[in-house]
């Protein structure tokens, strides 16, 4: 099986099925990365097509000097993040779909109530993210969420990485605080409103 | 800087909502029918001007030392009954300002445009240019005669101030792959076109379309046919050299 680099290369060189490939193995990652960044399904589908047109179009670019899917990511979320700041974005809206659900069949049936309190956690740290400044988000989508490394979230984003560490550190503390004026950060319990053990 | 334990608890939080679930199909059906469009495009070369160094001034503050050469693909032989001009100037499908030029690059008058189309320019992007190039060829104006894009000077000092300054409408352009490609309709503020306009003046010559290159006014100049190829650079107000450049298959 040809690893990520093989597949870029045999995508310069004319194969027309590596970059299919290529994406096939990544697409699930640079999905949430988009989904996250963006905010929702909409507008990370945009973001992650305007992507996916960027990177096959620029492999020829890639030097080798990041992995394959560090590059893919740094595409895709420039992608968004232009987006972003062209105002290319439809309104905040929740994401029903977003939320954890049981599926039959699945090994544990959870409580429902504590299905219901964390979905309402997710729901909330996800709008608290939607507030923050695009570039914040996005460090704080590669690193805490999707637990990129510092090093390799700065050479996504395209900065320092003492800038990454800033933007995620002014970003949590933007989120705490956001969180806190909502009732969803008390004491240290995490519990939503009306459901602290406190 | 020292996390506070809120701010762990706010990592943890992030954590927790990570996303797991696999890319929706409708998505991925959506990726997958882009992959086979860029497969059938034909081969061109773009070349990123300052483009690169403009991105990362802007995202770090840093200059980049050269200008970087990259393989690219160009214009899609799907874009090849656009670019003649029935996908983005059909009379029921385009807007009227766009309309108007088209009709006035058609019929290769020189007639001043209406002062809303000056509003109007066609949004940019670094990762579409070569198929935004294609696309606009069709709506070219000629900025030789100084009148097609306003440069005879009332354009620019009259009929703005009193326009609501907008933003990048986003008007899709209908046409091509169902509405998901990004070469949208935009308007430019009042004040940045005449702060451009000394340099419109000077640098105007040849075919060219306005556009907006993330907020900024700015046009696509296309050079004269050679060799088979078409070079169009794109040129932005208070950017001494172009921004852009691609080669397009002749018309």
């Amino acid at each position: 099986m040809r690893d990520d680099a093989e597949l870029l290369a045999a995508h310069v060189a004319g194969d027309h099925d590596a970059f299919g490939e290529l994406f096939a193995r990544h697409r699930d990652r640079l999905w949430a990365v988009a989904l996250r960044t963006m905010g929702n399904p909409d507008d990370a589908a945009d973001g992650l097509q305007d992507g996916l047109i960027a990177a096959y179009r620029r492999a020829g670019s890639f030097r080798g000097e990041s992995a394959v899917t560090t590059w893919l990511h740094r595409v895709v979320v420039n992608a968004c993040l232009d987006r972003i700041r062209a105002g290319k974005v439809r309104a905040a809206e929740p994401l029903p779909d977003d939320l954890d659900r049981w599926e039959p069949g699945t090994a544990a049936v959870p409580d429902p109530a504590d299905l219901a309190i964390r979905n309402e956690r997710r729901a909330a740290v996800l709008a608290g993210l939607r507030q923050l400044p695009a570039e914040q988000r996005a460090a704080l989508v590669l690193v805490d969420m999707e637990g990129h490394p510092i090093a390799e979230a700065a050479q996504m984003l395209d900065c320092a990485e003492g800038t990454v560490k800033s933007r995620c550190a002014r970003g949590r503390a933007r989120l705490a605080t956001w969180l806190t004026e909502n009732g969803l950060l008390q004491d240290g319990t995490r519990h939503p409103t009306g459901t602290s053990d406190s | 800087m020292t996390e506070t334990p809120d701010e762990e608890l706010v990592r943890r939080a992030l954590a927790q909502a990570r996303h797991t679930e696999p890319m929706p199909a409708e998505v991925l059906a959506r990726m997958q029918e882009t992959l086979t469009g860029l497969g059938a495009e034909p081969v061109a070369t773009v070349t990123e001007l300052r483009a690169r160094r403009r991105r990362r001034t802007a995202m770090t503050g840093l200059v980049a030392a050269a200008a970087v050469v990259v393989a690219g693909v160009g214009i899609g032989s799907q874009w090849g009954s656009l670019s003649g001009g029935d996908g983005l100037t059909t009379a029921a499908e385009a807007p009227a300002a766009e309309r108007d030029v088209a009709e006035e690059a058609d019929d290769g008058a020189t007639e001043p445009a209406s002062p809303q189309y000056y509003q109007a320019a066609w949004v940019i992007t670094e990762e579409s240019f070569a198929e935004d190039a294609a696309r606009l060829r069709g709506q070219i104006v000629n900025l030789s005669s100084g009148q097609a894009l306003g440069l005879g000077g009332s354009p620019f000092d009259e009929g703005y101030a009193d326009q609501p300054e907008a933003d990048e409408d986003h008007t899709a352009i209908p046409g091509s792959d169902a509405g998901q490609r990004t070469l949208r309709e935009g308007r430019m503020s009042a004040d940045a076109l005449k702060a451009c306009a000394d340099q419109m003046r000077a640098a105007a010559r040849g075919d060219s379309v306005p556009v907006s290159w993330y907020g900024t006014p700015g046009w696509l100049w296309y050079l004269p046919p050679t060799d088979g190829g078409q070079v169009v650079n794109l040129i932005v107000c208070g950017e001494p050299e172009p921004v852009l450049s691609t080669v397009l298959p002749a018309p």
